[in-house]
């Protein structure tokens, strides 16, 4: 038992609720007791206001049954015209969702909250198409009458004798805005409906009789005011938490609340539920799944799963747990859970049965845990009260006759060893055939069997023979062993048998999770994984699946791998799935007319993607085990993906800080080179400052030339290094247009006059050399830096040759001279960052040049290498791609030479 | 030309400006200084200089809205300042009516050959008078008879030759664009086909330089145009 302060989870969900609540559209319920208090009329009265207050105020779908005053109030709004729906040739008229998310009014009136709408619409009811509508952020104004509440359900209808069946959760209810409780007196009514002023439809006008009674009307209106209250007291509650206002001393209760497959769990759940809400207590429903249930019939099992549906509609939390013994689970767990109050629901059964086989509520009464049993009590019983509670299925008739021809042998067996056996033998053989009865036909052959036994044995082997009748009473002793042994080990192998196909069935569950996680650690990348998760699923659901993941826009796609089963219709309900990480499709409450089911992908950072299924069972998502295995196999999937999503991300982590770790390390090698030029700019200046009066100008003029040559140095360092650091940032992406290397060469010889001093430089470049689509300043850069290398590595005055050449895919430069050429070895290597020549100048330069030029090539395409010429020297050869397009030829007037262009064609 | 003519600076970099305050008065050149472009608009208008250095890189706005404002009434040559990696921006500049460019770091011989270039173009602008005969090296223009003489041989230019050698002769000494030349040789919608361009540049390499790997006169400036050199 806590003592609690503000929790803090709640605060968080209050905190995030308020914010959910700003983009969110403002719920306006307007509420009343009884059909024809006033509801619309309110409703509209309030739109009108608003309208004439300016707001965009339209009608999404109103009610008025005829009244004239109520029509009257119409007048002015604007109306969103009605959706057709064709059901079995008839024709329709229902709210039109996909209209009003489109029109996005401000103020939206959609009339009977709890209203079913019909087949064909994107949600089974229309208050589910009211919470869509406010997560657009459209305002809505509603109506809802109290019977229409889920948690008074049961009483309206005890009250009424009427039941019932369109319900809206109760948490809409709560969570509205605004709920104006439309209220008149129960006089007041009746006297409109003498009037006439009450609308009831011809066929339930009978009906309606029975509802509008004096003593329903007040009863009707004390609940409405009840439950208005109540929501008042959980808005009360709210607000004294967010804003922590006074400490509420609440010592919080817990309730556990048992169900089983009896028609009146509902009851037990919304009693339950009226207590919780009381007590301000969390509450859990549990069923107890024992050995015998999966014995039980479909309805039986369906039946527990809607309550556990309604249950959890209804705020609880929902809990399947195992085990023997009811009464010592309950407890088990509530004490687990801290629970200190148990809610059951009254004992249907004899209670002469609980006298001799236990009752379950008398257990939990003795339970030594200190917890507070509440049994729900229930005066109506004529409801759907199902037949024979305990009602299992009738076995077969051919149990029985196996029984008795099993029965038959075992007595035909044992007549002519009538010498041989003694009684315990003879016995014991009548013990197996009842064990082999039960083991193949169930309990009621074995019994059937063992009652055969005995009257076999007692007429056959007992004296007197041929008669039923026994002259030596301990022979009453061994017919009655047999049927007691016999029964007692039927019984036991019938359990056995039960519990082995329990086994049997978890194991098959838990192979096909084994399977599938294994499926999914060996995957690799994101298709592999999807593949395998599919071809899984498909295992298991016995259908197609589909798994669609969202693009970068968060928008399922039909990425063309789009299978078998998936048309353009599904993927609306796959986004819808997406966008609100809820189920969707057949069997479900969301867009139920499709023909596959779609499931959200839901991992530890939200909705990955949607898993589709169309199964060859159209009641999958009814079936509770399946489901909840499906669920399982679909989270491990979707946490599939987010690993490798997560590896991706971080090997992309990885990828940047290796990018940050190299441009350090290019940083501080670097600032060593910078420092080098700079020193001697700085010493020869200041140099010239200082003693610029006692220095020569031969000397001054050297000083000079000095800090003007190192500057150019410090010039062509800076202008490597700003290449390379693009280079490594991948911003290298080359503006390719048409150029003649011809050209390019030459200025790359302009440019480097100064250094080249006179060296002989032949060039051998052929007239029609195509043009080739390059970056021109880049390549010219390539060349710079080639000849840079040269003047740097050869000696003065040597000569260099350059030569292009045009091959079938490209063109050919190769640069040559006749230096000291590589040391072996070094061919590869001088493309490296920071090689320097063999010689181990420091003022050769950052060594960077070459690694650009390799960097420039490999983004055209090129390709460039070093050698040594076979009589002295180095050359370089860059090979540059030519891309499928040929130069267009330009226009030239008759008489002139044809264009040089790559298609090389004749002068 | 009495006076030294009137040289405006619109540099914002103040060492820049001292690097030029010193070397263009000690050529023969008044200096004007504007920090920001709108001061250097401003300052043509009011001052009328003959030649116009414009650094692109100004605080305000930007070089190239200089060159458009400017250029909307007047003729006055402009040489823009640009530093590496602003290709397209120098090429835009050139094209909206810029003279020539030099890129930084510049030396001072650089920027007085270009001046003297721009300048001498404006003074041929305003009169009319073009001269008939042209001659560089060994080459030599008639522009009357239409005919090109590399060392007294004629040689035989297509029309489309002439007319784009004899635009660069034109403008010897100055930078022209990919584009200016197209135009001027093809017309407005060529202006995209550098190509045509790099085709009759080789052709006319061919014809008329000793070693057409190596120009002397017919001189390309990669990423922005050619030039004609006549020093």
């Amino acid at each position: 038992m806590e003592r609690t302060r503000p929790n803090p989870d709640q605060l968080l969900a209050d905190v995030q609720r308020e914010t959910e609540r700003e983009s969110r559209g403002k719920l306006k319920i307007f509420f009343g007791a009884a059909a024809g208090v006033g509801k619309t009329y309110a409703m509209l009265e309030a739109a009108q206001k608003q309208r004439r207050e300016g707001l965009d105020v339209m009608i999404g779908l109103v009610e008025t049954h005829g009244r004239v005053e109520t029509e009257k109030l119409l007048i002015g709004l604007e109306r969103l015209p009605l959706k057709e729906f064709t059901y079995r040739g008839a024709v329709l008229r229902d709210f039109d969702i996909e209209a009003a998310l489109r029109r996005k009014p401000h103020i939206l009136l959609v009339d009977e909250l709890a209203h079913t709408n019909a087949p064909g619409a994107w949600h089974t009811k229309r208050w589910q198409d009211v919470l869509e509508l406010l997560e657009a952020g459209i305002d809505v104004f509603t109506t809802l009458n109290v019977q229409h509440l889920e948690s008074v359900n049961d009483i309206v209808a005890r009250l009424s004798s009427v039941n019932v069946r369109e319900t809206v959760p109760d948490s809409i209810f709560d969570q509205a805005d605004e709920v104006e409780f439309v209220d008149l007196t129960p006089d007041d009514l009746l006297q409109r409906l003498r009037e006439g002023k009450v609308y009831v439809a011809a066929q339930a006008e009978r009906a309606m009789e029975n509802f509008f009674t004096m003593g329903n009307l007040i009863a009707l209106r004390e609940l409405g005011l009840r439950r208005m209250a109540d929501r008042l007291d959980t808005q009360m509650e709210r607000f004294r938490r967010l804003h922590a206002v006074g400490e509420s001393l609440h010592i919080a209760d817990r309730l556990l609340v048992a169900v089983g497959p009896s028609p009146y769990a509902p009851r037990v759940v919304r009693a339950a539920r009226r207590m919780a809400e009381r007590l301000h207590a969390e509450w859990i429903v549990a069923y107890i799944e024992t050995p015998g249930a999966a014995e039980l019939p479909q309805t039986d099992k369906d039946r527990v799963l809607q309550t556990l549906r309604l249950a959890e509609q209804l705020g609880a939390q929902p809990v399947t747990l195992t085990g023997e013994h009811v009464a010592a689970e309950l407890i088990d767990y509530a004490r687990q859970r801290s629970v200190n109050k148990i809610v059951v629901g009254k004992p249907g059964r004899a209670r002469w049965r609980d006298r001799l086989f236990g009752s379950m509520v008398d257990e939990l009464i003795r339970n030594e845990a200190g917890i507070d049993i509440f049994v729900v009590r229930d005066l109506l019983e004529e409801v759907a009260r199902a037949p024979a509670r305990r009602f299992r299925r009738w076995p077969r008739w051919e149990g029985f006759a196996a029984a008795f021809g099993v029965i038959a042998a075992c007595t035909l067996l044992s007549w002519p060893l009538t010498s041989i056996l003694d009684d315990a033998s003879r016995g014991v053989l009548y013990i197996v055939a009842i064990v082999a009865v039960a083991l193949f036909w169930g309990t009621g052959p074995a019994v059937a069997a063992s009652a055969l036994s005995v009257l076999a044995y007692d007429f056959f082997f007992v004296q007197p023979v041929g008669k039923f009748s026994v002259n030596d009473p301990r022979a009453v002793l061994t017919l009655l062993m047999i049927f007691i042994v016999g029964n007692a080990l039927s019984a036991l192998t019938t359990r056995i048998k039960l519990q082995a196909k329990i086994a049997r069935r978890h194991e098959e569950r838990t192979a096909a999770m084994y399977q599938m996680t294994r499926d999914l650690a060996a995957g690799r990348t994101p298709e592999e994984t999807r593949e395998r998760v599919e071809s899984n699923l498909a295992t298991v659901c016995g259908g197609d699946v589909a798994i669609l993941l969202p693009d970068a826009q968060r928008r399922i796609q039909d990425d063309g791998r789009a299978k078998k089963f998936l048309r353009p219709w599904h993927f609306p309900v796959a986004q819808w799935t997406f966008d609100h990480g809820k189920m969707a499709g057949l069997g479900t409450e969301a867009l139920p007319a499709s023909d596959s089911l779609f499931l959200p992908l839901r991992g530890n950072r939200g909705v990955v993607g949607v898993v589709a299924i169309k199964a060859a069972d159209p009641n999958l998502a009814q079936e509770a085990e399946q489901m909840l295995l499906i669920e399982t196999l679909t989270r491990h999937a979707a946490l599939a993906f987010e690993q490798l999503e997560l590896v991706s991300e971080a090997n992309h982590a990885r990828m940047q800080a290796e990018a940050e770790r190299m441009q350090n390390s290019l940083l501080s090698s670097v600032s060593h080179d910078l420092r080098t030029p700079l020193a001697s700019i700085t010493g020869a200046a200041s140099s010239l400052l200082q003693n610029s009066d006692c220095l020569d100008a031969g000397n001054r003029r050297e000083l000079l030339t000095t800090i003007y040559h190192e500057a150019n140095r410090l010039n062509r360092l800076v202008t490597n290094l700003l290449n390379m650091t693009r280079l490594e940032a991948g911003a290298l992406s080359p503006s390719k247009d048409w150029q003649s290397i011809e050209e390019l060469v030459g200025a790359a010889l302009a440019k480097s006059e100064r250094a080249l001093q006179n060296r002989p430089v032949a060039t051998r470049i052929p007239a029609d050399l195509p043009l080739i689509r390059v970056d021109g300043l880049l390549i010219e850069q390539v060349f710079l830096n080639i000849l840079d290398n040269a003047v740097k590595y050869t000696p003065a005055g040597s000569p260099l040759e350059i030569e292009a050449r045009a091959e079938t895919d490209g063109v050919v430069v190769t640069i040559a001279d006749r230096g000291p050429g590589f040391a072996p070895g070094d061919e590869e290597r001088v493309f490296d960052k920071f090689f320097r020549g063999s010689s181990g100048d420091d003022s050769k330069g950052a060594g960077l040049g070459l690694t650009i030029c390799r960097g420039i090539v490999a983004a055209h395409g090129g390709r460039i290498a070093a050698r040594n010429r076979p009589d002295g020297g180095a050359v370089f050869e860059i090979f540059l791609p030519r891309e499928n397009d040929a130069a267009p030829a330009p226009a030239e007037p008759a008489g002139a030479p044809a264009a040089k262009t790559n298609d090389g064609g004749p002068t | 030309m009495n006076a030294a003519p009137k040289i405006l600076l619109i540099e914002d970099d103040p060492q820049i400006r001292k690097l030029l305050r010193v070397t263009l008065p000690a050529n023969g050149y008044d200096l004007l200084e504007a920090e920001c472009g709108e001061e250097g608009v401003q300052m043509t208008a009011s001052h009328n200089p003959e030649a116009i250095i414009l650094d692109l890189g100004l605080p305000d706005i930007d070089g190239l809205e200089v060159v458009r404002r400017v250029r909307e009434w007047s003729a006055t040559p402009i040489v823009v300042l640009t530093a590496r990696g602003q290709d397209q921006e120098k090429v835009r500049t050139l094209d909206a009516g810029a003279d020539d460019y030099l890129t930084k770091p510049f030396s001072t011989p650089e920027l007085l050959a270009r001046l003297r270039v721009a300048l001498r173009h404006a003074a041929r602008a305003g009169s009319e008078t073009a001269e008939p005969v042209v001659t560089f090296g060994d080459i030599r223009v008639d522009f009357a008879k239409r005919q090109v003489f590399l060392r007294d041989a004629e040689v035989h230019l297509t029309p489309i030759e002439y007319k784009l050698f004899s635009t660069l002769v034109r403008n010897a000494g100055k930078v022209l664009t990919h584009r200016q030349l197209l135009k001027e040789v093809w017309g407005p919608s060529y202006v995209e086909q550098t190509q045509y361009l790099r085709v009759f540049m080789g052709a006319l390499r061919q014809k008329l330089e000793a070693d057409p790997a190596r120009p002397r006169f017919l001189t390309t400036e990669p990423g922005v145009g050619y030039r004609l050199k006549n020093d």
